[in-house]
């Protein structure tokens, strides 16, 4: 795990930190700071849910801002080293890391589905690889989500 | 994965606001900590900084809450974290 490259100063008292890092004390273990479960009882599904907010999030003090009942009352004004297109809790389902070398680049997306995510994989030559799609369901919401991704990327 | 849970209060906070805060996320994790006894059948221990040792951070993975002037043990972790507190504000690097 690597330090984040943001460098920002947040004023109190809105503002709170919250991360997951490697326990100075005793590196082999985490400390958490000011989080918990991100995900509700209801988002259980058998596997570990994904968590909204990443290794580190500044929480922002707001009446009833976020949809997610674990966080209802902040927002987020930071995301994480996989960090959201937008700030809205709605875009947290899809995360991006982009890598250069040479002037090509290597784009992964991976969006939050049912069971665990989706991964798209858009190397440089064009070719795209997407890995699991998650689970078809009577609105289609996994598809929906993935083809949004795609589609964005043309 | 064990989890030790600090939710009690060493001092005052160094920061206005920042007790009633960590507070209202603190009692989301209590609710969290309902959520995991129920799916994981797991229940982690929730005690006071002042009553963890350093051989407990052997064993566990820590949750703390409070900032530097409420929790000792995130003054003590302070410098190493990727985390600056100044008064008057937060600064994250």
């Amino acid at each position: 795990m690597r330090s984040p490259s943001v460098n920002r100063v947040f004023p109190q008292p809105r503002h709170l930190p919250a991360l997951v890092y490697p326990n100075p004390m005793q590196p082999t273990r985490y400390v958490v700071m000011n989080s918990g479960f991100t995900f509700t009882e209801s988002e259980y599904n058998g596997d570990y849910s994904m968590p909204r907010l990443g290794d580190y999030a500044v929480l922002k003090s707001r009446r009833m801002t976020c949809r997610n009942p674990q966080l209802q009352g902040y927002s987020m004004n930071r995301g994480s080293f996989l960090r959201s297109p937008n700030d809205d809790d709605s875009d947290l389902r899809a995360a991006r890391i982009r890598g250069s070398c040479a002037g090509e680049r290597l784009e992964i997306y991976w969006v939050d589905t049912e069971g665990g995510g989706a991964t798209l994989i858009l190397a440089p030559s064009g070719r795209s690889l997407l890995i699991d799609t998650g689970n078809p369901g009577p609105d289609d919401r996994d598809a929906k989500r993935i083809a949004a991704v795609a589609s964005r990327q043309g | 994965m064990r989890f030790l849970i600090l939710s009690c209060w060493y001092g005052p906070p160094a920061f206005p606001g920042t007790k009633l805060r960590t507070n209202r996320l603190s009692e989301r994790s209590g609710d969290s900590i309902d959520c995991m006894r129920r799916i994981f059948a797991r229940n982690p221990r929730q005690i006071a900084d002042k009553e963890l040792t350093q051989a407990d951070f052997q064993k566990y993975n820590v949750v703390l809450f409070g900032d530097p002037g409420s929790n000792v043990w995130i003054a003590r972790m302070a410098s190493k974290l990727p985390i600056r507190w100044y008064e008057g504000c937060d600064h994250h690097r």
